[in-house]
């Protein structure tokens, strides 16, 4: 039986080799497209995988669904020199060998939201919109309920095996996203103290902020970097850009930090950044803005300065990459998702493009052998590119057809390549005439079909992309939650038990 | 008013949404008097220790024809870097000098605060000069000075001003309009505008004005559970969010940013509730 099934291979890879050889045009194995894809195949056909990764870094584009990823590579792609059109570019990490499409549902929503979608990555158990890190047995907003449904994250892991841990995020690390990494809560608003309800100060669920900084020390973060300063600071503190802190317990965690760990430092604005030490530095809390951080389109206008993403990425490595055991590092892009819901692509994809950057980085300053690199988003948008513009359209541009002429609609009124389902960019009765609006432009809403105040996340599958040590376990369908077991059998977290 | 005069006005006023809305209510918001009160029937209540920089100041406004005219009442409530518009007893919205804006539910005790970077994802430009003084200081100098005189608590210059509007598509653009302004000088605020257009006619009568302290200004925007708009998106399990998403923010598209000929217009925002 063996001995058949082989022969018939050998026989059809016969069949293949002479038929290629007989049947194609040099029209086509000339071609740039035939001949570097089919070194592509052979790269991948030759390709081989290690098991275990000493270290992961796993970044998540907040709302960076598919249709994101290919308006984000045509929008770079079009500002590089020479490009062809913008379309042939890839994102840094559309290289990675291995990709799989991941379901974002929560056990309570087919469209998910950031809380119950990095529950799942972070701690390998599905549950539902709204909480972090507590399994769905939990109520939203109850705190007794939550008790004794913690679940363990990546994070905690990664400490217990003694490795170095850090999460960065361009929203608030109080952010559902980041928090899910680090806190457990029934309620992702619990940002500050300030938040808690009496039923969870009575019964002593603590803020996410706190939860963050007061760690043990074994279980401390390396690194923490991104906005959100006002959870951390008291109420009657107004802080460096003029605003107030909104901890009612006085408490002031960024002092904390420094006090509770070792070798720790507190920076909130890009020039202290910039001067940390970190061959002396081991923790380290970075909080650049009041709430989130500003989108990379608005960076420079920021009152205190701000790092980019790239740059937190490669401090973040710079400090972890101290600990001989390995790290975990967890990065998030947190804006994408805040510039699809005011429906303005071009703050999405310009987040979305440094997120390729910070990857890029990350990538360049760590060693493949021995480092998985994974990257991801939390959920989709109602984001869509549509109609049919010929090769090299400007990506934020009116549609022109292939003969180069305005494509109209029924209207009579032309049409942005980028739109959204539902949002802002909704007219109730008859749409603008874009004829003579500068689309591309920074401020351009686009428009969309469902007038909302906000426009919302998608269910559709988000894409799963890897490279390192076990990304090879990264392939076909795959439920948000596997991602958690990618990590933590490639990085032998010994995750038996959630 | 028209749709199209609207926008013409849009190029004066700092905000000129509201213009549009229905209830007028007089903002029930404390202040305190350090100064002499002048009351005359049908002038101008003011209280001569009125400071630029912290005052509530009373509007009449009046807008259409002859024929239909609707009334509205405006309190600005200025305190140092932040400016308070009310006009109806469903929400307020404040102006921070650093360009941030926030929207005040009083019912709900609930305010949404938008970051510079919000409003202009958002495609919102806004003349925070405007926004602090209802006419931009600097725009002052196109018009034409006439006489100054002094009022019972200030010194009043009047200017005026005519211009043409874009011409465009849209009906009752590309016509004349004339602006009739009575500036106080110490406060940079209008103590009357009247601007018209064709048989329109748009009008602003400041008839009271009073001094804020920290006290009063805190009774209006404190004990509100505020959100910011960047995070409204997330928030749809929030019943009051929920409902503001559904019903808009702050309303888009045809609601004109864009002249008929694409132009985009200075401050053309629309609130609607």
């Amino acid at each position: 039986m063996m001995i058949k099934r082989l022969a018939a291979l050998i026989s059809c890879s016969l069949v293949t080799m002479a038929a290629n050889s007989a049947v194609l045009p040099s029209v086509q194995t000339d071609s740039h497209w035939y001949k570097e894809s089919a070194q592509r195949v052979s790269d991948k056909a030759t390709l081989e995988t290690k098991a275990k990764a000493k270290n992961v870094i796993l970044f998540v584009g907040d709302g960076m669904g598919i249709s994101t990823l290919t308006a984000a590579r045509i929008y770079q792609g079009q500002q590089m020199a020479g490009n062809q059109g913008g379309e042939e570019n890839f994102l840094s990490f559309e290289k990675f060998d291995h990709t799989a499409l991941i379901k974002t549902y929560n056990t309570n929503q087919q469209t998910p939201d950031s809380a119950g979608t990095m529950t799942a990555i972070a701690t390998g158990v599905k549950s539902k919109a709204g909480v972090l890190s507590v399994s769905d047995e939990a109520l939203r907003g109850n705190c007794l309920s939550s008790k004794d449904n913690e679940l363990v994250t990546l994070v905690d892991l990664a400490n217990a095996k003694g490795l170095s841990t850090g999460v960065v995020s361009t929203a608030r690390i109080t952010h559902a996203t980041p928090a899910a990494t680090y806190a457990n809560s029934p309620e992702r608003n619990w940002e500050a103290d300030s938040n808690l309800p009496a039923e969870a100060v009575a019964n002593e669920c603590k803020d996410i902020a706190y939860q963050m900084v007061m760690r043990d020390k074994d279980n401390a973060l390396s690194v923490a970097l991104g906005g959100g300063r006002r959870a951390f600071i008291p109420d009657t503190v107004t802080d460096g850009e003029n605003k107030k802190g909104k901890r009612k317990d006085g408490m002031d965690l960024t002092k904390a930090w420094v006090e509770n760990f070792d070798n720790a430092a507190y920076v909130w604005n890009s020039d202290e950044f910039d001067a940390i030490d970190t061959s002396t530095t081991d923790h380290l809390l970075g909080l650049f803005n009041s709430s989130h951080m500003e989108y990379e389109a608005d960076r420079a206008d920021d009152v205190g300065g701000e790092p980019s993403l790239t740059e937190m990425t490669e401090k973040s490595l710079e400090i972890l990459k101290k600990n001989d055991n390995g790290y975990l590092l967890i990065v998030e892009s947190g804006r994408i998702d805040h510039g699809h819901h005011a429906g303005n692509a071009k703050r999405a994809l310009a987040d979305a493009v440094e997120l390729s950057n910070a990857v890029k980085a990350a990538v360049e300053n760590t060693d493949p052998e021995e480092t998985l690199i994974l990257v991801t988003a939390d959920h989709s948008h109602v984001f869509t590119i549509a109609g049919y513009p010929k090769r090299g359209n400007p990506i934020l541009g009116l549609v022109h057809g292939v003969d180069g002429s305005v494509s109209t609609a029924l209207d009579g009124k032309p049409y942005t390549t980028l739109g959204y389902t539902n949002g802002p960019g909704a007219v109730v009765g008859n749409r603008d005439d874009l004829t003579s609006v500068d689309t591309q432009d920074k401020d351009f809403m686009q428009q969309s079909l469902i007038p909302m105040g906000s426009e919302t996340h998608a269910g559709e599958d988000i894409s799963l992309h890897a490279t390192g040590p076990g990304s090879n376990l990264v392939q076909g369908v795959m439920e948000q939650n596997v991602i958690f077991h990618i990590i933590n059998q490639a990085q032998a977290l010994g995750g038996t038990k959630y | 008013m028209s749709r199209s005069t609207f926008k013409s006005v849009s190029l004066f006023l700092g905000v000129t949404g509201p213009l549009l809305m229905g209830t007028p209510v007089v903002a029930d918001t404390q202040s305190a008097s350090q100064g002499h009160q002048h009351v005359e029937e049908g002038k101008l209540i003011c209280d001569s220790a009125t400071q630029a920089t912290r005052f509530q100041a009373s509007y009449e406004i009046t807008a259409g024809t002859e024929d239909k005219a609707q009334a509205h009442h405006l309190t600005l409530t200025r305190f140092d870097d932040t400016i308070v518009y009310q006009r109806g007893p469903v929400s307020y919205e404040a102006w921070q000098k650093n360009g941030e804006y926030v929207r005040y539910f009083p019912e709900q005790k609930r305010s949404i605060s938008y970051r510079r970077s919000d409003l202009l994802a958002l495609n919102i430009h806004t003349d925070i000069d405007k926004q602090f003084h209802l006419i931009s200081p600097a725009a002052l100098s196109r018009f034409d000075k006439s006489d100054e005189h002094k009022d019972t608590c200030f010194t009043q210059q009047n200017y005026t001003h005519n211009s043409y509007t874009h011409k465009g598509k849209a009906q009752n653009q590309g016509k004349q309009q004339s602006l009739a302004l009575n500036w106080i000088s110490e406060l940079q605020l209008p103590a009357s505008l009247t601007i018209t257009q064709g048989e329109h006619q748009l009008n602003y009568r400041l008839t009271k004005l009073t001094p804020i302290n920290q006290q009063g200004f805190d009774l209006l925007t404190s004990g509100y559970q505020d959100l910011d708009f960047a995070d409204v998106g997330d928030s749809e399990s929030d019943p009051f969010i929920a409902k503001m998403i559904t019903q808009g923010f702050i309303q888009h598209g045809s609601s004109g940013f864009y002249s008929a000929d694409g132009q985009q217009l200075e401050g053309g925002h629309d609130h609607h509730h």
